[in-house]
């Protein structure tokens, strides 16, 4: 292949896609086991719609708190241990106890140093 | 210009394979560091640190890394690129795992700041440009340097989610460690540069007089164009850090929700990408000097143009859109401009002093925006001033001579 836009695509390709592996392993490493309750993050299958989720979430005993800027996951709440498992049982993908995914810039001189933002991110106590 | 050699490099180190190893090790090398805010929280809980303690680490960080920037270019001019990107990936590596086990204050700031600050003078991307310089062909090295700062900055927006994927999945200090075991793919990659080694090199395109060091950096400064360039990229620093730093606190203040807030951070890294990449494509095919006058316009206009209007949700997403376009679009031909003038024997060094002064302007830009805001209660006048240094950078990049500085010819004339 020669040198131009067709390499930098193919270059950029195959770094998404190694990337996605990489985030797909961990994520599967991050979820919750089944037996967990309280604060979770629910993830539904993408195109999942607002009414599907709000019924899954409420017959796995437990309730909507919000929704995330990802649309198909929620922040949710369940009172009774199980809930994650429930939640599968009704169609989620998996439950995580932080938010896994966000934004981040570090620009060539800064890096922020909000020590907030991974309470925002952290569900679970 | 004189050209020492261009016989061919090793085998296997074709232009293709050094251009694939050098984004790799662009993209390593700035990813971690946008995941550090990501550790900030558990580091501070876990030790019961203030901010102050982290904030100290990265001050470290960022002022070795610029004033490193010189003397890790000149080891790469004299010793080639091989050593000193191996080099800085191993200091990079071991700073990641300090930080993980770092139970003092001391020792974080001697990881976190110290270690990696000068592994990013060794392995970050003004070195990958270096060597680029040495071992792509002349009419693919404008493309060579865009390629490299976009995987920079492609490096930026994906080791974020996964550094908070990996604090999720393995807990914080697990997630440093594997940052710094990714950081040692670094020395592995260098090995691409190895046919590149030495400003006496028969392998490889150097180009430019050999007439040592000292004499390099009295003849750059003596060189009206390479002050201007460097003072226009003091601007540049300035900027990004400022934006980088003040936007989402000024954009949350103005109404505009966190979430969007944090994002469009995130949505100026992604432009970031095609903006670098489109910079170093159109930096081959047209004037370098009037590309960096019409960013640094732009800048100043989009910016003018943001303060003035209304901050809505739709105002944000374009400023932010329109500023990662513009973001690190000036390396490229910045750092073409250096080689341009000087040729690429003393570039890794030249361009570090480039860098310096960007790092200088990232400095100030970062502190005034605090000091004024505290002064003042706002951030205008720091918006403003950005707007006016915007337009300081686009008119003094104008007269700059593109061509090889005269006392380079002369010293080549000579030899």
């Amino acid at each position: 292949m020669g040198l131009g836009h067709g390499f930098a695509l193919a270059l950029g390709g195959v770094v998404v896609a190694v990337w996605l592996g990489l985030m797909g392993v961990s994520l599967r490493q991050a979820a919750l086991p089944e037996e967990t309750d309280g604060l979770v993050l629910a993830v539904f299958p993408p195109g999942t719609s607002d009414d599907a989720a709000f019924s899954a979430m409420v017959n796995a005993g437990g309730e909507p708190v919000r929704p995330t800027w990802l649309g198909f996951a929620w922040v949710a709440r369940g009172r009774e241990a199980g809930f994650v498992g429930r939640l599968k049982n009704e169609g989620a993908v998996a439950a995580f106890g932080e938010l896994p995914v966000g934004p981040a810039l570090g620009g060539c001189a800064v890096v922020s140093v909000d020590d907030k933002r991974h309470e925002i991110y952290k569900l679970q106590p | 210009m004189s050209l020492n050699s261009t016989a061919a490099a090793p085998t296997w180190r074709t232009p293709a394979v050094v251009i694939v190893c050098g984004c790799l090790i662009a993209m390593l090398a700035f990813g971690p560091r946008s995941s550090m805010g990501l550790f900030i929280g558990p580091l501070s809980e876990t030790r019961g640190w203030g901010r102050d303690v982290f904030a100290l680490a990265m001050a470290i960080q960022n002022i070795l890394w610029g004033a490193g920037g010189p003397f890790a270019g000149a080891l790469a001019d004299r010793y080639g690129p091989a050593p000193v990107l191996a080099g800085g990936g191993v200091l990079y590596a071991l700073g990641l795992w300090l930080m993980s086990v770092a139970d003092t204050q001391l020792l974080l700031h001697l990881g976190a700041g110290v270690l990696i600050g000068l592994g990013l003078a060794g392995a970050s991307f003004g070195i990958v440009i270096a060597g680029f310089a040495r071992m792509v062909p002349a009419e693919k090295r404008s493309w060579s340097m865009g390629i490299a700062t976009a995987a920079g900055s492609m490096g930026q927006f994906l080791f974020a989610p996964m550094g908070q994927a990996f604090i999720a999945a393995y807990g914080w200090q697990t997630a440093l460690v594997l940052l710094s075991g990714s950081m040692l793919l670094v020395p592995v990659l260098a090995n691409a540069f190895a046919g590149s080694g030495g400003m006496n090199n028969s392998n490889v395109a150097v180009t430019g007089a050999n007439i040592g060091f000292m004499e390099a950096i009295r003849q750059a400064f003596r060189h009206r164009s390479y002050v201007l360039l460097v003072a226009g990229f003091f601007v540049c620093g300035f900027q990004l850090a400022f934006i980088t730093t003040h936007l989402p606190p000024y954009l949350t203040a103005a109404g505009i929700s966190p979430g969007l807030a944090a994002w469009s951070l995130a949505l100026i890294g992604l432009f970031n990408v095609v903006g670098s990449y489109a910079s170093g494509v159109l930096g081959g095919k047209m004037s370098k000097r009037y590309l960096l006058v019409a960013n640094y316009f732009l800048r100043g206009v989009a910016t003018a143009v943001f303060i003035l209007v209304p901050i809505t949700p739709v105002s944000v997403v374009i400023y932010a859109a329109a500023m990662g376009l513009l973001w690190l679009s000036t390396v490229p031909p910045t750092s073409g401009l250096v080689a341009l003038m000087f040729g690429t024997r003393y570039l890794g060094m030249l361009y570090g002093f480039a860098f310096f002064s960007h790092q200088v302007g990232a400095f100030i830009g970062v502190w005034l925006g605090g000091i004024l805001y505290e002064r003042t209660g706002s951030y205008d006048v720091v918006w403003w001033m950005s707007v006016a240094l915007a337009m300081f950078a686009a008119i003094v990049h104008w007269p700059i001579a593109e061509k090889p500085a005269p006392s380079l010819a002369g010293a080549e004339a000579k030899a």
